[in-house]
């Protein structure tokens, strides 16, 4: 394990000579890409003085190395779960993210749910289950694969029996067969669209509730792979620009079915590698745009799913002790300048917080200190040891040990046998309620 | 969420607004059980859709409501379609990337009798010029351009416009690079008149078709990019794209070699590409008659591996008096070599040679106003490989040193790539030149790499390099018999695994320094010379004796 007090990335001599470069011919891309830095640096040097400050007491040392606001994120998250201003109402379709996001921010710093709040989620999160199967964003709303997969992850981070048996498998193994399509694809709700997450949604929910039959993921990583571009990442649909949401949710699926090397790894890892912005430290989603706190799950949590793949491949050159990116830089970026001094985190400086940034900021966190496995174990944590987050699972990200009791309950239940055909039209929209 | 814009407002203003959304909120949550009422009594009318419109004008992710609206579209006269178009075109412009609105915008159109592609194209004009990365917007533009017909060529005009006006917007280079081998596909016959607009035919989707560009479309592109890279040398979109280009000509996956060992009763074959044999349907076919044999990669790390070998069923080939035939068929791919040499390289046309020339020159050109740029530099080197890569040989060192001087980060990078050229300029020299001795003394390599095309090699002159050591790959030399590897810092061998004729080694200063690392070298059982002198392994007390046990059939060693 090693805990890095200091020196930091940020305040190295050579820092700044790692700043983007336009060679006197502006584009409105160097132009933005120039704002962040400027806004970055600002940010570095602000820290730079409270270091250079004699540390003549303890409480001064402590308040020079950066540090996980511990105490005002649990505050946030904490209201959060009840309660939550009108700004939320763009999020009105998707409530179970919002349970995930604050369930896992949680988790990820060890703050306990309290047994009634976590019950009250259960039966919130049972009246957004559709009565023909899946979740949907809010109750009485039609089920869609992204809160479903939101739903069942938070059912599984609490964990309790309760929880567990909010699920209806067999109707949910019926929800998905409805929005299989043809070509191995999913849409993500019946007249929905289709893009790669959803595979990544249905893999996430089916191999954990164990509800997965032999035709259910049929052509699904040839169509997964067919996303795949010139690029290394994957795009939304085939044709699409390399992203990092999506390649992370394209890459998680096929390291559940089983087929991650039906990918090129070699330039996936070429391509998630590029990402990582030198003079910020954080990641981008795509070639060419603005760093972004959430892509530090996106894209740097990619890198243990290739870890793990190239070294299942029989590459023996693999590190035992760090991942294929910059830890310590993309932890300062995160603890210097993604934290919400009210609690929070959030994008880049200048950003509102909001919990979808808190959750993948934390997990990004949470990612760079952890290298490794249970049987394979090494540290990195940049400030305080105080900053240390659990690690979590690298696919479905939530805690191992709740992926491992989810998945040890529902395995021993029946695979549901499978009442409905697949396949419904794209244009075909049934009522739920009859 | 992701990418909204939050407004400031002052404290004095807080109270008001806060009332004021509060009573939003409340006719939010009203309209929506209200919806809900109307949906499960299964009512499909106008008030719905006023009611859907309000929810959807301030949450347009709202999935359910767009199910809604569709159902209540469908029930209702299609002219309800053109005010739902305009609608639409509000809920774009308060979140252009809402999944929602650009799919039920997708779905409007293809349900007009008459859609007006025109007035879509111009949508997406004008949303990609407030944001040309918005990717739901790019994908919108393809349905539509694949729904209308839209001329292939026309799109590409479409990007001509966007690069010229910002060169770092890497959607639309990537959008051109799916156009391109659409327009210009790459056939197998003699350069024809490549402007085939596809209305004819349904265009065929990116999955089905090669993404390969012909030749002659080929070369005009490399102007455009020239013209965006002369503009702004340090722009990696517009290198980035050039480097796609000049990579456009894939190589066949073919089996390149087949070698077989009458003495030892074994054959080799070496693939283009890595393969698994054990799933890939290769067959061998001796005097006519299949032979049933079991397939194993040349080193156990690899499941995929470019050269694999077998044994034959022992007296099968080892009279010597007797001619025998050998053909190896990998079904797969419905292709098959006999026991030949092969060197498969493709030539270039004349035409492509001299735009590639000018090519090289402009480049030259630039170089002299920017001696610093690592764009142009690589890329000369590029070009000529491409053009002659034995006649550019100085010049290509030369620029190599440069580019460690000027991107000294990336010297490590210039140091293995300019060591794959050299290895590959050594495998051309060999060609030619028809033996099997294969020198690359003293050519400052830090790696090693195809490895695969070393099959028939039998003496090897590593010496004076900065290797670190012998990769597992080494083992696909199976013909090698003479290893020289002085003065390098070797500290690991582990591609000397069961090289069959393997005599004589020389490894004098390296960095060889357990007993351990020559543990592999009992796998070579012809091994009888072995000089270890200059290692920190002969520092070791009793080393001789430890290395007569390790080793007895080596006769000659010398530490």
């Amino acid at each position: 394990m090693e805990s890095v007090s200091s020196p930091l990335r940020c305040f190295g001599e050579c820092h700044t000579a790692e700043k983007y470069t336009d060679d006197g011919v502006e584009t409105v891309t160097s132009v933005e890409q120039r704002k962040v830095e400027r806004s970055i640096q600002e940010v570095v040097s602000v820290y730079k003085q409270i270091h250079s400050l004699p540390h003549t007491t303890a409480v001064f040392a402590t308040m020079t190395e950066p540090t996980l606001l511990r105490d005002q994120h649990y505050q946030y998250l904490k209201k959060g779960l009840r309660h939550l201003s009108d700004a939320y109402e763009c999020l009105d379709a998707s409530r179970p993210w919002l349970c995930y996001w604050i369930l896992h921010s949680l988790e990820l710093l060890e703050e306990p749910v309290p047994t009634a709040i976590a019950s009250d989620v259960c039966k919130f999160l049972a009246r957004c289950q559709s009565p023909t199967g899946g979740f949907a964003g809010g109750p009485c709303q039609a089920a869609h694969l992204a809160p479903t997969y939101a739903a069942v992850n938070a059912l599984c981070i609490i964990g309790t029996q309760e929880a567990y048996n909010i699920i209806d498998r067999e109707k949910l193994l019926s929800f998905l067969f409805s929005v299989k399509q043809p070509d191995g694809s999913f849409v993500m709700h019946i007249g929905g669209e289709v893009d790669v997450r959803s595979t990544y949604c249905a893999a996430s929910v089916a191999s954990l509730t164990n509800i997965m039959t032999p035709t259910l993921f049929q052509d699904t990583p040839t169509w997964i792979v067919s996303c795949q571009n010139w690029e290394g990442g994957l795009g939304g649909v085939p044709g699409l620009e390399a992203h990092g949401g999506y390649t992370f949710c394209g890459m998680a699926a096929m390291v559940i079915l089983g087929k991650e090397h039906m990918l090129d790894l070699k330039s996936l890892l070429r391509w998630v590698a590029s990402r990582q912005m030198r003079y910020e430290g954080g990641f981008q989603g795509r070639c060419n745009k603005l760093v972004d706190g959430c892509y530090s799950f996106w894209q740097a949590g990619l890198l243990p799913l290739l870890h793990r793949a190239l070294f299942k491949g029989g590459d023996s050159t693999l590190s035992l002790q760090k991942w294929m990116f910059e830890q310590q830089a993309l932890q300062e970026y995160i603890l210097l300048c993604c934290q919400n001094p009210a609690g929070g985190l959030l994008d880049k400086p200048g950003k509102s917080r909001d919990f979808y940034h808190t959750c993948y900021c934390l997990s990004g966190l949470s990612v760079a200190q952890h290298f490794g496995n249970m049987d394979l174990h090494h540290e990195l944590i940049v400030g305080r040891e105080e900053n240390r987050l659990a690690p979590s699972h690298p696919v479905y990200n939530i805690c191992p040990e709740k992926v491992a009791q989810a998945i040890q309950h529902f395995h021993q239940l029946p695979v549901p046998v499978p009442a409905q055909k697949e396949g419904s039209s794209a244009c075909n929209t049934t009522t739920d309620h009859s | 969420q992701h990418g909204r814009v939050k407004l400031k407002s002052t404290a004095q203003q807080e109270e008001e607004k806060r009332k004021e959304r509060e009573k939003k909120l409340k006719i939010y949550v009203a309209a929506r059980d209200a919806i809900f009422t109307k949906r499960m009594e299964g009512v499909l009318d106008d008030e719905a859709l006023q009611l859907t419109q309000q929810l959807l004008s301030s949450n347009p992710d709202f999935a359910t409501l767009w199910n809604y609206r569709r159902e209540i579209l469908l029930h209702l006269e299609t002219k309800m379609y053109e005010a739902e178009l305009l609608f639409l075109e509000s809920c774009l412009k308060v979140n252009p990337k809402s999944y929602g609105s650009w799919h039920h915008r997708g779905w409007v159109s293809a349900r007009l009798p008459r859609p007006d592609w025109a007035r879509e194209l111009g949508l997406c004009d004008r949303c990609l010029s407030l944001d040309d990365r918005n990717f739901h917007c790019w994908d919108y533009r393809r349905m539509v351009v694949k729904m209308s017909g839209v001329p292939v060529d026309q799109e590409l005009q479409f990007t001509d416009r966007l690069i010229g006006s910002n060169f770092s917007n890497y959607s639309s280079w990537h959008y051109r690079s799916t156009l391109l081998p659409l327009l210009h596909p790459e056939s197998p016959d003699p350069p024809s008149p490549c402007h085939q607009p596809s209305h004819s035919s349904p265009p065929p989707s990116p999955q089905t078709h090669s993404h390969r560009v012909c030749e002659e479309q080929l070369l005009k592109e490399y102007e455009l990019v020239q013209n965006a890279f002369f503009t702004d040398p340090n722009d990696q979109s517009a290198w980035f794209y050039y480097r796609w280009l000049l990579g456009r000509a894939e190589r066949e996956e073919m089996i390149s070699c087949v070698f077989v060992s009458r003495e030892e009763e074994r054959v080799a074959v070496a693939f283009s590409r890595p393969v698994n044999a054990s799933s890939s349907g290769l067959m061998l076919v001796l005097d006519g008659q299949p032979q049933r044999v079991e397939w194993r990669s040349v080193h156990p790390h690899f499941r995929h591996s470019p050269v694999w070998i077998c044994a034959l069923p022992p007296g099968t080939i080892s009279d010597i008096i007797n001619e025998h035939n050998l053909t190896v068929h990998w079904t797969e791919k419905h292709t098959h070599r006999d026991s030949s040499f092969l060197s498969g390289r493709s030539e270039l046309s004349v035409e492509k040679t001299s735009v590639l020339q000018s090519e090289l020159q402009s480049c030259n050109q630039l170089l002299e106003l920017e001696p610093q740029n690592k764009w142009c530099l690589l890329t000369i080197v590029l070009l000529m490989r491409a053009l002659d890569p034995l006649g550019y040989e100085r010049e290509t060192l030369s620029h190599f040193q440069t580019l460690k001087e000027v991107d000294s980060m990336r010297s490590a990078y210039y140091g293995d790539l300019c060591s794959k050229f050299m290895i590959e300029n050594t495998i051309l020299k060999m060609e030619y030149a028809e033996v099997r001795v294969f020198s690359l003394s003293d050519k400052n390599l830090t790696m090693l790499c195809h490895l695969d095309q070393l099959l028939l090699v039998t003496h090897i002159n590593l010496s004076c390099n900065q290797l670190l050591r012998l990769p597992p790959q080494f083992a696909m030399l199976q013909c090698l018999e003479v290893l020289e590897a002085d003065d390098n810092a070797i500290e690991n061998l582990d591609g000397l695994y069961y090289l069959p004729k393997l005599q004589e080694v020389s490894l004098k200063n390296n960095q060889i320094s357990k007993l351990s690392d020559l543990q592999l070298l009992t796998s070579c059982p012809k091994l009888t010379c072995l000089d270890l002198r200059g290692n920190p392994v002969t520092q070791i007390a009793n080393i001789q004796s430890e290395l007569t046990e390790l080793l007895p059939s080596v006769t000659d060693l010398l530490i």
